[in-house]
């Protein structure tokens, strides 16, 4: 695995006290422009999830002792659960059609390493790649992510067994916890000028970074729970000749029986990325939408003149658990998954990507053995 | 009940849990079955997992207890079509389940076989989480001894007394009314004495309490109510796990799935939200098996069974039906009649 997902480079840091975070905040919406929108953590009914702040209501630095993670990831601040492609009148044949507005620049405040590389993931898929997602692209562009290292891990923590770690450097700023203070240190050159803007332009000496590293490794050696039960890497060694032997593994129909079919754990996940695309007509008038979509639905995959080429569900759960953890990691290098959890948590029959992961992982050992033993 | 029979409770668990075990195991054996679904323990967390067995060796995984949660009877869609009798181990509701999928006929009779469990009701994680001032993500094992829970947490190596099991049931479970299945073909785990005067015990919640909540929700303004629900439908994120586990959502077609025509918009805005979950409901109302599985399911936390309450209180309202989800009883929507004396028929 690719340990610099972990370590990162710090272009220079800087101390703040804990507690009210509306100063970081406000310097972060500067940098990142004009009309700046500030997104934190915000607990909605049971759910946590990720709210615009009003300056009055950034939250401050104890919520990220408190809190694990959002249960909803904030993904949709780059892919809204419903977004315009364009809108059309039709005013009695006079059509005119009218594309949305550029996106506003948008601070992400404290998201989790794991989250914050959900985004890595997701930008070479949708950007870097022969394929350039225009909206994805400009939404991005248009943010600054503060990513809050984690002090302690959850019991559905799993980032270490799938390459990352409880504070691996990802997104603009990373915030690690340290004492009754707050270490910040600067990823990018977006993350600088935060810095810039919050000490008044203060460059930090040596010794600030020197202590990053270390605070940053030791917040690093935690294990999770899950990650000490799960070893995955015989999936990503030569993950490219496993593929057909994954594919026809008997997993599928053990697992795969209790799967509802629902969308819980691709729409809870930060690194599902499938989308529909509808018309919405009323009258002359309409919008053409981009809304999320699940390969667990059923009709996912329903082709006009009725073929499904998943009809049931061993295809659908094979498909999204190899795509996460081989057809992916064959082309990129690694895991479609940041061990967020998330699945593990809301699954509401409890088939998440540790249990099919330990089993695909087995089954890879398997025909890892039995190939030697052939030679 | 006696604290004799509480401290029984758990003795009567492991019997029962034994007892499902030996009889799925027999009829798997004797292929008098082809397959038998129940309960296991999960790769993590307190709650059980669904379990599908096709021989006599993974019916040793069955579990039997207040940790097994979520729905049974809806998997007996995806059976159908195969040859074969599929048994299901069935507290309840999911007995309800199957009776709603045999009514429907969405399921043949001479396929299922119905093996009862006597049911204490169903832990909620949040709620014992709640209880004990942690997340529910913390809960690592429950087990139930002499009527309270013992739950291991993160980090732990030890379990530590709990609070009763009775603390922590979900509302559905306080006002179940089928601790006892009905219409099984077979009760499993025999004198269960504990179990069974628990199980046979009046509901916590009755019907009148279980309404006041729909009363309340009433007596609010229009404006008051479209915001209360607004509030809670705009966390919807159409991901379906309520319909999916819903054994009354049951038909071939879904008209939330339906392109030509399109009932439901694409956008997950809350005019559509409304729609979404306004068809589902009404689509159960009086068909609803109150099983609680819509609520138990949802990833974001909606309060659907108010939804499917307020039906039920129309139809008691409207028909003078209290239970149409019982044997025995009228049901007024989910049923045709040739001398129904609605006049426009």
């Amino acid at each position: 695995m690719d340990a610099t997902r972990i370590t990162g480079a710090s272009l220079g840091a800087a101390r703040i006290p804990s507690g009210p975070l509306d100063k970081l905040a406000a310097a972060a919406a500067r940098v990142a422009g004009d009309g700046a929108l500030v997104f934190g953590p915000a607990r909605d009914g049971s759910v946590w999830g990720w709210k615009l702040c009003e300056a009055a209501d950034v939250p401050q630095s104890d919520l990220w002792e408190r809190l694990v993670n959002t249960d909803v990831s904030p993904k949709e601040l780059f892919m809204p659960r419903t977004e315009d492609i364009a809108r059309w009148r039709d005013r009695l044949r006079n059509l005119s059609i009218a594309e949305p507005a550029a996106p506003p620049p948008v601070v992400v405040l404290g998201v989790r390493p794991c989250d914050a590389a959900s985004f890595d993931l997701l930008d070479e898929v949708l950007i870097e790649g022969p394929f350039s997602d225009e909206s994805y692209r400009r939404r991005r562009g248009a943010t600054l992510l503060i990513t809050w290292a984690c002090g302690k891990t959850g019991p559905a923590c799993a980032c270490d067994a799938f390459g990352l770690a409880p504070a691996a450097a990802a997104g603009d700023l990373m915030v690690y916890p340290d004492g009754n203070e707050l270490l910040l240190s600067a990823l990018t050159p977006k993350g600088l000028e935060v810095l810039g803007d919050l000490t008044g332009g203060s460059t930090a000496g040596e010794a600030l970074t020197g202590r990053v590293d270390a605070v940053a490794a030791a917040l690093n050696a935690q294990k999770t729970a899950v990650g000490r039960r799960l070893a995955l890497d015989d999936l990503t060694a030569n993950a490219a000749g496993l593929t057909a032997t994954l594919f026809s593994s008997d997993i599928w129909t053990e697992l795969s029986p209790r799967c509802l079919s629902c969308g819980t754990c691709t729409y809870v996940c930060p690194t599902c990325y499938c989308f529909a695309i509808n018309d919405e007509p009323r009258g002359g008038d309409g919008r053409r939408i981009r809304t999320w979509d699940s390969c667990q639905f059923k009709e996912f995959l329903s082709m006009a003149g009725g073929h499904n080429p998943r009809p049931s569900k061993v295809e659908r759960v094979r498909q999204r658990f190899m795509h996460k953890l081989n057809y992916h990691p064959e082309r990129y290098g690694k895991f479609l998954c940041v061990g967020c959890g998330r699945c593990i948590v809301s699954c509401p029959v409890g088939l998440h990507v540790a249990e099919v992961g330990e089993a695909l992982s087995r089954a890879a050992a398997a025909a890892v053995s039995a190939a030697k033993g052939g030679e | 009940m006696s604290a004799v029979a509480i401290a029984d409770l758990s003795r009567d668990l492991a019997r029962l849990e034994e007892s499902v075990r030996a009889r799925a195991s027999e009829l798997l054996e004797s292929q008098q079955v082809r397959m038998v679904i129940g309960h296991k323990r999960a790769w993590n967390g307190p709650l059980a997992v669904a379990h599908f067995a096709v021989s006599p060796k993974e019916a040793r995984k069955f579990a039997a207890g207040p940790h097994c949660t979520g729905g049974l009877a809806k998997y007996l869609l995806e059976e159908r079509e195969k040859d074969g009798v599929v048994a299901v181990i069935a507290r309840g509701c999911d007995a309800l389940g199957v009776r709603r999928l045999l009514i429907d006929r969405r399921v043949d009779a001479e396929k299922v076989l119905v093996l009862g469990v006597p049911c204490a009701g169903c832990l909620d994680p949040a709620k014992l989480a709640e209880a004990l001032g942690v997340t529910p993500a913390e809960l690592v094992e429950v087990t139930l001894a002499a009527g309270a829970l013992r739950v291991r947490l993160a980090g732990q190596e030890q379990a530590a007394a709990g609070p009763p099991l009775d603390k922590v049931l979900p509302p559905t479970c306080m006002a179940c009314e089928v601790r006892m299945p009905v219409e099984v073909a077979e009760m499993l785990g025999g004198d269960l004495a504990a179990l069974t005067a628990l199980a046979g015990r009046p509901p916590a919640i009755d019907l009148e309490t279980a309404e006041a909540e729909v009363t309340r929700l009433e007596e609010l303004s229009a404006d008051d109510r479209y915001a209360y629900w607004a509030g809670h439908f705009q966390r919807c994120l159409r991901c379906f796990a309520c319909r999916n586990a819903c054994p009354a959502c049951n038909c071939r077609v879904c008209a939330l799935d339906s392109y030509d025509p399109k009932w439901l918009g694409h956008p997950t805005e809350i005019p559509e939200q409304f729609m979404f979950h306004f068809i589902r409901a009404v689509d159960v109302a009086g068909r609803c098996v109150a099983c609680g599985e819509c609520e138990r399911a949802c990833p974001v936390g909606l309060p659907l069974m108010q939804l499917n309450r307020k039906f039920s209180k129309d139809i008691r309202t409207l028909f003078g039906v209290d239970r149409p989800h019982l044997p025995g009883e009228h049901e007024p929507l989910g049923k045709f009649e040739p001398d129904d004396p609605e006049e426009f028929m």
